[in-house]
């Protein structure tokens, strides 16, 4: 049983008796009004504890919320009577690094800001030095493929390449036949629906294709590779590569951005065919034949364009496999780490992703394909 | 002696903490050298740093004559080649077979034919008792056999120095002791310099030449651990070697 009496009848001194017991479940109570007291900026507080029997971690707090607040404001403080055992809960409390927590707890604006900036030009940096070492990585083993571990290399190329196919495979069915539905009542209103086919299949083989597959990879493939490599670091495999002389970029991230580059166009063309497959199902069912099909298909979609959309997945797939294993390696230490690290690949993919994929636009208006 | 390593004048902060405060220290070829401390008293901070996989740091550390903290990656990487490590959780790489993550060091850099990597990784298995294991993943054997797994895989280039962070770590006290015996059994038919950080006082007496014990980031104890328990007078020290009583 808790009993306390806060007197701030005089304007300079707020006298608070406290007895019973201080603990979680009543301490919010006498909380509230003995910090409403203080807002009248009492020259001196003090606290009779004599009979104060039991004082858990909250009735601490509180007394020494109102010690701080009182000595940040430069005005006097006083606690006594206050028995030997609850004393010696408040000096463990008191030993630890106050000043430090403080400093954390509340940062200025000005602290903020610098942090952040700080922070920003160390992942720039950061950045830059991981593409320089993947591209020299790269480098080296398009001189030398012996220096390439062609294991991990396979082993990746499966994980990328028929692990994602069932979906690659559903998805592009479902956006060909979505597309070629939506596209159809429009088209048909003005006596056109003829042209499904070359707006969906060029579409598809220049932009849709290509983007849709790197976004699944992006969420399948990055987000599995950040994971992977994030648990390998807290449990300090990446450091055990580094002091065996082994550089983690060449040993782990090569094989995995190899894999994806190799892999991309290929899941890119399984994306296409299925969703020109979805596409050809509607116009069937539209009472077009597959000769109308494949003779609008054929002259909607030249060489270049196809080229056009297949050589950014070999782009797109650098950015996925890259970008997921540099979060992995820069996971931060503990599980939740690494649920950041992938969160991070996830949404850093995409936002690449869709970057690259408007240089390519810009580029390709540029010359015309 | 030539001291194998060196370090001089170490000082490590973080934002405006100092971690470790101007430390001092060598060890010699073939010691059995042990780093000791409460959590948070650098011991993490000092074997990252020796290691050369630590942040901004200044002083110096000379690992068998060069500098692991200022030399560029290149030389880094030569001087890591010198040094086996094992990790408190063993760090073994989990979709590879003990065989295969004791090779991998030997594939990489000793340049010998596939059939002889097998033949030295299967003996240094053997040399840590697990030979008949070589063709288990880490996840199909106990924590005891990984960490000896990461032993011979720290061994797997001769090198002339393993560090050891908190190797009992996690274990029964059997597999502690027997741990314990296999690193004295390597010490004194192999002559390698151990550098092993730890808390467990049977291990530390049973194993270390030499100790140093960090407090707050600095050296308060240097010696043999039997001297130490009877006549240091700094007050960190004594609390932590009279536990025992």
């Amino acid at each position: 049983m808790l009993n306390y009496s806060i007197n701030s009848k005089e304007s300079d001194q707020l006298g608070i008796i406290i007895g019973g017991r201080l603990d979680f479940s009543n301490t919010a109570k006498i909380w509230q009004e003995a910090f409403d007291a203080l807002k009248n900026n009492p020259k001196e507080v003090i606290i009779n504890a004599e009979k104060l029997e039991y004082c858990d971690g909250a009735g601490i707090a509180l007394l020494l919320e109102i010690k701080k607040r009182q000595t940040e404001a430069a005005r006097g403080f006083q606690l006594i009577g206050l028995n030997e055992e609850i004393r010696a809960l408040m000096k463990v409390v008191t030993d630890g690094d106050a000043s430090v927590c403080a400093i954390r707890l509340h940062p200025t604006l000005r602290f903020n800001l610098g942090a952040l900036t700080v922070r920003a030009i160390c992942n720039v940096r950061d950045n830059l030095s991981f593409v320089g070492i993947l591209s020299s990585e790269i480098w080296h083993v398009i001189r030398s493929p012996k220096g390439l571990r062609w294991l991990d290399f396979w082993r990746a190329v499966e994980d990328i390449g028929p692990g994602a196919l069932p979906i690659i495979i559903l998805i592009g069915f479902l956006v060909g036949l979505i597309s070629s539905f939506q596209s159809a009542i429009p088209l048909g209103q003005f006596g056109t629906q003829i042209y499904v086919i070359n707006l969906v299949s060029l579409g598809l083989v220049k932009e849709m294709g290509p983007l849709m597959t790197a976004v699944l990879l992006i969420s399948r493939t990055a987000s599995s590779f950040a994971a992977e490599l994030g648990a390998m670091k807290i449990n300090r495999e990446i450091d055990a590569l580094t002091t065996m002389g082994l550089e983690p970029v060449c040993f782990l991230v090569v094989p995995r951005v190899l894999a994806a580059v190799f892999m991309t166009p290929l899941l890119n063309l399984f994306l296409i065919f299925f969703g020109l497959v979805g596409c050809a199902l509607v116009m069937m069912h539209l009472g077009y034949n597959l000769e109308i099909f494949r003779h609008q298909l054929m002259m909607s979609v030249s060489l270049s364009s196809f080229l056009a959309g297949l050589i950014k997945t070999f782009v797109f797939g650098i950015v996925v496999a890259a970008i997921g294993c540099m979060h992995g390696l820069r996971a931060a230490q503990g599980p939740s780490g690494v649920g950041r690290a992938t969160t991070k690949a996830v949404v850093s993919g995409i936002i690449m992703l869709v970057i690259v994929d408007g240089v390519f636009a810009v580029l390709y208006y540029v010359l015309g394909i | 002696m030539q001291p194998i390593i060196k370090v001089t004048d170490l000082t490590v902060r973080y934002e405006d903490r100092t971690v470790l405060d101007n430390i001092n220290f060598s060890v010699a070829a073939g010691e059995r050298f042990m780093i000791l401390g409460r959590s948070g008293a650098g011991k993490t901070t000092l074997l990252t740093h020796m290691l050369g996989l630590g942040g901004t740091a200044s002083g110096e550390i000379l690992v068998d004559g060069d500098s692991i903290i200022h030399g560029d990656p290149l030389a880094k990487r030569k001087i890591l080649r010198k040094i086996g490590v094992m990790y408190q959780s063993g760090a073994l790489f989990g979709s590879m077979t003990l065989l295969e993550n004791v090779s991998l060091p030997l594939e990489e850099f000793s340049g010998l034919p596939t059939d002889a990597i097998e033949a030295v990784a299967h003996n240094k298995l053997q040399m840590v008792g697990l030979g008949e294991f070589y063709n288990h993943l880490p996840s199909e054997i106990s924590g005891g056999m990984q960490k000896r797994a990461a032993i011979a895989r720290a061994m797997a280039l001769d090198p002339k120095i393993i560090f050891m962070d908190e190797p009992s770590a996690g274990l029964d006290p059997t597999t502690s002791v027997r741990l314990d015996d296999l690193v004295l059994h390597l010490s004194e038919t192999l002559g390698i310099t151990f550098i092993v950080v730890s808390h467990e006082l049977p291990s530390i007496y049973k194993v270390a030449e030499r100790i140093i014990m960090l407090d707050d980031g600095k050296i308060v104890a240097d010696g043999d651990p039997l001297t130490l328990r009877a006549s240091c007078d700094n007050m960190a020290a004594r609390k932590f070697f009279n536990r025992e009583a």
